[in-house]
């Protein structure tokens, strides 16, 4: 037979594994570690109005996510408004209704975002439709001029926009710029014109409305800029310096000209936006973005079973990583125990009754149950009726154990009834074989072999962090499946034949 | 530890994995393994080809038969009884007749007829099993031993182990019981195995409980230098023993009764390794040799001249 099959097959398991691992850590920065935080942002909107009795109906903008700039976990407070999320156009937007309201009204939106990449890039889109410019009269004229001069010196669309942001930065009352501009030079002002002029010039652009994130506002001011429409996608433009490329400390909130909210029914309508900033348990987290971003992965993710079914899951996947670790201490140092995989059942056991706890009352069991099994060596009974015998004896035994230790105070030894009873059972069984075919030596080597194993796989199982790594990325299976394979082919000596060998090593010289 | 490991690797000694992956999982097929894991079948199949062993006395085959075996005895004086299926000499009981009511084994202790019922049964139900299945058990002649073994043998029946590789004998000992081992020949059971020439039959270095010894642990005579009988017999049982069970790599276990001559007693299709260290020699050189050559050794006799050519110890 050859082994090259078995190469491949554990190379391609490995690859696998590692490929899902590298994507889970590295796109959807899943968390190496359990208690691993990551800086967050909470971006609050609050919405407040005089309502005029009777019905009211509100719209607001309400951000969407992007890779950079991910936003989840996003929540309304609406007491008694009813509300559906829809998208208009580029935007998503939220419509709260009641049907009778009164006095001031209060509506409160939250998200949260995560800064994933330093700057926006370009988002691929289809060519948008042509819009007007909208200018008339002298303005037309003004933008005509305006628009004259730039292009005669612009080489690019990009350099276009640098061009049309400073002549508007520097504006002065008596020419063109500031005829459009009028008296309110905002920054809103500024972009709103600039992506006029650019649509005046045939380059479709927009105006992106958002906040900042920079730093913890009770009442954070809005920040605009600028996307044009550049091969296949939206580029942003700073409208502040004209320069291309965005920060992503601004969360973009909407697309467009419009303000954030509007209403009928209310009256001395008001939005307050307020950042902070929060730290979020690292895979809360991805878990949130992965869920909106890569549906797809995330429906077969553990993550996204019910949280008993998660427990579960989170000590069944430790028991391969256990049971590895015995095939090592078996096939490669070469420890005797009973039963193939009793050890791990046994230190799956320790888990509830903790290490010393629970080398404890292993050693109880089973010797008041060998105990129990050579007296019933004289009745002579048949192996099956025998072995029932004994299960029930493990039963009582862990009964009166725990009542003991109860009384004693010691409650750790209640966890006793969580040990594995038929494997105990045939462990007591199969030792008294051992001790009488092979003696008291063979079996007590053995059984303290089980132990040990049963110890190491215990430390091994209930480490958290390995437990945080299998829980998280389950794919690393593949990789143990395809180790313990290669073991399969291991043909290299047991630690332990190295003292049963020695002296053909030091004799045969 | 390394170095320990690669002098050993140079030495040739294959270890419990070497073995398993390369030797028995490559060259035994897995439905070949029922003619030797049942010592019935085992038996059976010797006795189709005409070659010898130990007298087949009765079969239990259910908890039933337990009440015949009073009957079966009482036509013998000394017995063995073994499970069909029994793994590492587990559940052998090596007994002769006894006062009324009871039976003398090896060591000389008495066993109560309710006793050897009791052991019978867990026997028949699988206690000795390989996977604890269900059993059945043999009755059959207890060998008398050829003299030469009696200054180096404490009671029980020393027998000899030959590994066979491809039909080619290529490492053999002689399995010399102890008080330790109660008259068993296994060697994890305290029996002491002697490594033996391959050409000639002579006992050289032996090895109890994993270290090398010159003397019997009981009766204190030296236990090289001793002459097996009838060697080119137990070759020739040893070569042939491939076609009989088509098992490439295995071992075969004959006694030498004092009237009767070699008889097979038993074939093992995972020897153990301690042969080895009876011989002071690792087996991996032989077994590739025989690697190499196996498409010369298609006769019986040829494969049994290589043997002897290739694997004697010069004297």
């Amino acid at each position: 037979m050859s082994n090259k099959h078995l190469y491949v097959l554990a190379g391609v398991l490995s690859l696998i594994g590692i490929v899902i691992f590298l994507y889970k850590t590295l796109v959807l920065n899943f968390p190496l570690v359990a208690t691993g935080t990551v800086e967050v942002w909470n971006a609050e909107a609050t919405i407040t109005f005089e309502a005029r009795r009777g019905p009211v109906k509100v719209d607001f903008f309400i951000p969407g996510s992007s890779e950079e700039l991910p936003t989840y976990e996003q929540t309304f407070v609406t007491r008694n408004y009813g509300f559906v999320t829809h998208t208009v156009g580029v935007n998503r937007r939220a419509r709260f209704t009641v049907n009778n309201a009164s006095g001031r009204q209060a509506l409160f939106f939250r998200t949260k975002a995560r800064r994933l990449k330093p700057e926006f890039s370009m988002t691929k889109a289809p060519p948008p439709q042509r819009r007007a410019s909208g200018f008339i009269g002298s303005e037309l004229q003004a933008a005509n001029s305006i628009i004259e001069a730039v292009t005669a010196q612009a080489a690019d669309t990009e350099t276009l926009v640098g061009l049309i942001v400073k002549r508007l930065r520097s504006a002065g009352p008596g020419r063109e710029t500031g005829l459009l501009l009028g008296g309110r030079r905002t920054d809103k002002r500024i972009a709103t014109l600039a992506v006029r002029l650019l649509r005046h010039a045939k380059v479709p652009a927009r105006v992106v409305n958002g906040v900042s994130l920079r730093e913890e506002r009770r009442s954070a001011p809005l920040v605009h800029w600028i996307e044009v429409y550049i091969n296949d996608g939206w580029v942003p433009f700073n409208a502040e310096t004209g320069a291309r490329g965005i920060s992503s400390d601004r969360l973009p909130w909407w697309r467009g000209p419009e303000s954030s909210v509007k209403a009928t029914g209310a009256s001395n309508l008001r939005v307050n936006f307020a950042v902070k900033r929060d730290f979020d348990l690292a895979l809360r987290s991805a878990v949130q973005q992965a869920r909106r971003s890569s549906a797809k992965l995330m429906d077969f993710s553990i993550l996204s079973l019910p949280l008993q079914t998660q427990q579960v899951y989170k000590i069944l996947l430790m028991v391969p990583l256990g049971i590895f670790f015995l095939v090592v201490l078996r096939n490669v140092v070469g420890m005797k125990a009973f039963g193939t995989f009793m050890p791990v059942l046994i230190a799956m056991a320790f888990r509830e009754t903790q290490l010393m706890w629970g080398v404890i009352l292993f050693t109880l069991i089973v010797s008041i149950g060998l105990m129990v099994r050579f007296y019933l060596e004289h009745l002579k009974l048949l192996l099956v009726p025998r072995l029932a015998v004994l299960v029930m004896v493990v039963v009582i035994t862990m009964m009166i154990l725990s009542l003991l230790t109860h009384n004693l105070g010691l409650d750790r030894g209640l966890s006793i009834s969580l040990f594995p009873i038929v494997i105990m059972t045939m462990t007591i069984e199969r030792m008294t074989i051992v001790w009488d075919e092979r003696g008291a030596g063979e079996a007590l080597k053995q059984a303290i072999g089980s132990l040990i194993i049963a110890t190491i796989a215990y430390i091994i199982m209930s480490n958290p962090y390995l437990e945080h790594i299998f829980f998280v990325f389950p794919e690393l299976l593949l990789l143990v499946v395809a180790v313990t394979l290669l073991l399969g082919r291991y043909k290299g000596f047991r630690l332990m034949e190295l003292t049963r060998f020695k002296v053909l090593a030091t004799r045969s010289r | 530890m390394f170095g320990l490991a690669r002098r050993l690797n140079e030495a040739g000694v294959v270890g419990i994995n070497r073995r398993n992956a390369e030797y028995t999982l490559g060259y035994n097929k897995r439905k070949n393994y029922p003619l030797v894991d049942d010592k019935i079948k085992t038996k059976e199949l010797a006795m189709n080809a005409g070659l010898a062993v130990p007298e087949l006395y009765g079969v239990l085959e259910s908890q039933r038969d337990i009440a015949k075996v009073g009957e079966i005895l009482a036509k013998h004086d000394e017995y063995v009884i073994k499970p069909a299926q029994g793994s590492g000499g587990d559940g052998i009981l090596v007994m002769s007749r006894g006062p009324a009511g009871y039976y003398r084994r090896a060591s000389g202790t008495l066993m109560s007829e309710d006793e050897l019922g009791y052991h019978l049964s867990n026997a028949l139900s699988g206690s000795f099993s390989l996977g604890g299945q269900p059993d059945h058990v043999i009755i059959e002649y207890r060998v008398n031993f050829d003299p030469v073994f009696q200054k180096i043998a404490y009671q029980g029946v020393p027998d000899v182990r030959i590994i066979v590789f491809l039909g080619v004998p290529v490492m053999a000992m002689v399995r010399l019981p102890t008080r330790m081992s109660d008259g068993k020949a296994n060697l994890h059971q305290g029996a002491i195995g002697a490594g033996l020439d391959i050409a000639t039959g002579r006992t050289l270095t032996a090895v109890w409980r994993n270290s090398i010894v010159s003397e019997h642990p009981d009766t204190l005579n030296p236990v090289s230098g001793v002459m097996v009988p009838h060697w080119e017999k137990l070759l020739d049982l040893a070569a042939g023993s491939y076609e009989l069970t088509d098992l490439g790599y295995q071992g075969i276990d004959i006694v030498l009764d004092r009237e009767k001559g070699p008889l097979i007693l038993e074939l093992n299709a995972r020897p153990g390794l301690n042969i080895q260290i009876a011989n002071n020699a690792g087996l991996r050189h032989r077994l590739e040799l025989v690697e190499r050559n196996a498409a010369d050794l298609k006769l019986k006799e040829d494969r049994i001249n290589f043997s002897k050519q290739h694997f004697a110890v010069p004297s």
